[in-house]
């Protein structure tokens, strides 16, 4: 039983349709309400209709291939991409796109192309009747309450440092690189296969061993061949990632300070069950994992771009490309988003980087305790933003487009 | 404004097959007074959207949860309200929806609640939350096993999870396709649809499935339509945890063989699940029905269990997702048949529940480390329970959330029903939501209607702000 929304003036009255397409997550909901209605996997199964959406893509299907159509953070596949918004707002919010404008989020970095795609496929395509263009990080600053800060936002495919003054990007200023939740799936995955443990998904399960000492070899275990089931090796990377991404949540963490062996060791273990019932105990390797976020050249078990840099590393070298005097405002500022910023000790550990790096500034964090609030930072902010009263002059009216074409999106949406 | 009265309140659960309507909220809570089936007719004139409650060519209003024809479902809102409602009266109506209902056909309900049945209270809550009511928990699962579909929907604070619910395209007609499937290498021959539904409402047919541990009073709540006379109490728990749950089935089934030999000559004197056919009366016939009567659930069971396991990863807290595993609200009428909810948990706990060896690391310490095994807060002195030790059967404390543990579930249980409800306690799996609704509609309807906290709509601010005033309340 909800309690009445706050009456806020106007802007919720058109009910905006917000969406969020990220990499993995595809989040869609009413702008004016606190989370997404609609959260649906970006992952589909190619198949003619496509099978779309949490509650089909994981039966296992002989030959069937996993596609997700995004890429370097925003839409590569448009077919597959409007197939799994128009999943996510007709069948799970149950609206159409025609009766709603349409507000979207995108990645700082996304190409004039790209933008001009979006809004002809918004209007053409999707028939909205008005449609905004807003940047993650302007969302997410938001979301936090604040029109300026520097956001750190540290995605599935990527991880990104923006400045935003006044609501506006410093696109000078912004950085993004390859470090987020995929990237951490890798070094478990490479980290586990380094120990020779096969990381067997649910879904090949039938029966999984129990009262297993650790380490101790799941023979007991019935399980399925993949290729009896004809599975294909992206479909078992889609059932693997379920079972590595548990692994993240409950036993990856950050060290507060730069990783030394000897620091870890001195930590519990923290034991890990896997779907066969084979269990281990996670020592120093809870470390190391996600160190690579903050030290890739040194911890990343697979090959890094040669610039690529950690996470308090990217605000650091954001907040110095910017003017002098924004300076002490972003450090003072820092909103720290999305759903891999929530492994364990993260944000103390940008924090106690950046107390090192910016010496002469004041540093301050803003980081959602509530973890929906910080996987969904863009969405909110989205959600904010178009529920406004003063933003109505700010939408692309569909006579807007038909008179100025799809260029009008770079005067409106900045 | 006046106090809304309890004999005003009208409750409407709306199914796909059936609908329990109830009018007045009696001084003790009793299963719905009226159920009627969710049939409207075409009018005979044929024009479009013109219906009639009594003859012409039957419409379904409602298929897998969905509302397929909004007209013929406000028809049948409108015949239930006359029927029930006198005249003159100004009744408050609680009106139970289901997460496939659209947002456009719930204000449309709304205005045509106002507009057409003049009615002067109005609110619908999601039959889940509804559902969570009777159980009385704040955090559950609610698995709702419908005729075509189950909704999987984690709650979480009272609030339903609406994003994080998982719809599985299994239920009671898959139980009962099943069995036409395998009956034709049955003794029974080929059965048809209605034989085989019959078969499955009969009693006959029961979930007895060797490997797991049914028959069991493990799972929390003692089921009184299905408990075993002969078996006497056994520790399930510690016979799972010692992996020993074969050995003990087979020995078990030994010694009531024994017993049988001893104490019992005619087969038919036997239980049901230890003899080898059993007889179906069906239209004035006796069909004899072998091992089909055991099988069929599969394919539902593992379908919710793979929906269990994707409902509760969406969950954002991971304690949140220990209280859910630990307050499962099983409900639909398919669970009425014997051991299929016990089959449903037994598989969830194989699938999910954490049961290893390793326990020296996640015994909280009081030594000050700054590691997350460190016992925080209130949370301090709760310390995990240790698989293996014969502690796993015991409920863990109320409240308690698993700090130093990051993996979960390492329990789970069905919710057990409010105590409260002595008309309730010979109650049937599949009345328990409308119990959920009457609990709902006495708090709801219960509060003052100037509170601004209100949790249901009134004709005067219908009157101000038209139908989007029901987002005030819902959703």
């Amino acid at each position: 039983m909800s309690s009445p929304a706050p009456a806020v003036y106007g802007g919720d009255e058109i009910s905006a349709i917000v969406l969020d397409p990220g990499s993995q997550w595809t989040r869609a909901g009413f702008a004016g309400e606190d989370s997404p209605k609609a959260v649906v996997p970006t992952d589909y199964i190619v198949h003619d209709p496509p099978f779309i959406g949490d509650d089909y893509i994981h039966v296992p299907r002989s030959g069937a291939e996993v596609a997700n159509p995004m890429a370097d953070g925003f839409v590569s596949d448009w077919d597959g991409a409007v197939k799994i918004w128009d999943y996510a707002v007709t069948k799970k919010l149950g609206v159409s796109f025609s009766d709603h404008p349409l507000l979207m989020t995108e990645p700082a970095w996304t190409s004039t192309a790209d933008r001009k795609k979006a809004v002809e496929i918004a209007f053409e395509e999707l028939q909205v009747p008005a449609f905004y263009l807003a940047r993650s990080s302007v969302c997410a600053c938001f979301a936090a309450g604040k029109a300026t800060a520097l956001v750190l936002d540290v995605g599935h495919k990527q991880m990104s440092a923006t400045p935003v003054y006044d609501g506006l990007i410093l696109k000078k200023s912004s950085f993004h690189n390859g470090l987020g939740g995929d990237f951490l799936s890798k070094q478990i995955a490479a980290k586990l296969a380094a120990q020779d443990i096969t990381v067997t998904p649910y879904c090949l399960v039938s029966r999984k061993a129990v009262q297993l000492d650790p380490f101790q070899a799941a023979d007991s275990a019935v399980v399925k061949s993949a290729a009896d089931l004809g599975l294909t090796e992206s479909f078992l990377n889609l059932e693997k990632e379920r079972v590595i991404h548990e692994f993240k949540e409950s036993v990856c963490q950050v060290m507060e300070v730069p990783y030394n062996e000897g620091g870890a060791e001195t930590r519990p273990p923290r034991p890990f069950e896997f779907p066969d019932g084979y269990n281990i105990n996670v020592t120093t390797d809870r470390f190391t994992t996600s160190e690579a976020l903050f030290n890739p050249k040194g911890y990343s078990a697979i090959d890094v771009p040669k610039d690529t840099v950690g996470a308090a590393k990217m605000v650091y070298d954001s907040i110095m490309s910017c003017d002098v005097d924004a300076r002490a405002n972003l450090a003072y500022n820092i909103v720290i988003t999305g759903g891999t910023s929530l492994v364990q000790g993260f944000t103390e550990r940008v924090q106690q980087e950046l107390f090192g790096l910016l010496p002469g500034l004041k540093v301050r964090i803003y980081a959602a305790g509530n973890s929906s609030e910080r996987k969904y930072g863009g969405w909110i902010g989205g959600s904010v933003l178009s529920s406004l009263g003063t933003f109505h002059q700010m939408w692309i009216s569909k006579k807007e487009y038909e008179e100025a074409g799809s260029s009008i999106v770079e005067k409106r949406c900045k | 404004m006046a106090p809304i009265h309890d004999k005003d309140v009208l409750i409407i659960f709306p199914g796909s097959e059936v609908t329990h309507v109830q009018y007045g909220l009696p001084e003790s809570f009793t299963p719905p007074s009226v159920t009627i089936p969710s049939v409207i007719y075409k009018h005979p004139d044929g024009a479009e959207n013109h219906f009639s409650a009594v003859e012409g060519t039957p419409v379904s209003p409602i298929v897998a949860g969905k509302i397929v024809d909004l007209p013929a479902f406000c028809y049948l809102l409108r015949v239930i309200i006359k029927t029930f409602v006198p005249i003159g009266a100004s009744p408050a109506v609680l009106l139970a929806s289901s997460i496939h209902w659209t947002p456009l056909q719930i204000e449309r309900i709304t205005q045509f609640v106002f507009q057409t049945c003049h009615v002067p209270y109005f609110t619908i809550e999601l039959s889940s939350l509804l559902t969570t009511c009777a159980y009385n928990c704040q955090t559950s699962l609610v698995i709702e096993v419908g005729k075509e579909k189950t909704d999987i929907t984690p709650i979480i604070d009272w609030v339903p999870g609406s994003s994080m619910a998982v719809t599985v395209e299994a239920g009671g007609d898959t139980v009962t396709q099943s069995i036409i499937d395998a009956s034709s290498s049955d003794i029974s021959g080929p059965l048809s649809w209605d034989q085989a539904t019959a078969l499955k409402k009969s009693g006959i047919y029961e979930v007895f499935n060797k490997d797991s541990d049914s028959y069991s009073r493990f799972f929390g709540e003692a089921d009184t339509t299905n408990k075993e006379s002969d078996a006497g109490e056994f520790d399930v728990a510690k016979i799972v945890v010692d992996g020993k749950a074969q050995e003990f089935v087979a020995s078990h089934e030994k010694t009531k063989a024994e017993d049988g030999e001893e104490g019992q000559n005619s087969e038919s004197d036997l239980p049901n699940h230890e003899r080898d056919t059993n007889f179906l009366e069906y239209d004035g016939m006796k069909i004899e029905v072998g091992s089909l009567r055991f099988q069929g659930t599969e394919d539902l069971v593992n379908k919710i269990v793979d929906g269990v396991g994707i409902a509760v990863s969406h969950i954002d807290s991971i304690p949140a997702r220990q209280d859910c595993w630990s307050n499962i609200c099983l409900v639909g009428r398919t669970l009425t048949i014997p051991g299929l909810k016990e089959s449903i948990m037994a598989a969830l706990h194989a699938r999910y529940n954490i049961v290893r060896s390793s326990t020296m690391s996640e015994i909280p310490t009081n030594i000050n480390t700054p590691g997350n095994q460190t016992p925080t807060g209130s949370g301090s002195g709760a310390a995990t329970p240790i698989p293996g030790s014969g502690a796993s059967g015991t409920p863990a404390p109320e409240g308690y959330h698993d700090i130093g543990h990051g993996q979960v579930p390492t329990y789970m249980r069905l919710a057990k029903i409010s105590e409260h409800f002595p008309e309730w306690k010979n109650y049937k799996i599949e009345d328990t939501p409308f119990l959920g609704a009457q609990i709902a509609a006495k708090v709801i309807f219960g509060a003052a209607p100037t509170a601004s906290d209100s949790l249901y709509v009134t004709r005067y601010s219908y009157n101000i702000s038209g139908p989007r005033t029901i987002w005030d309340v819902y959703g």
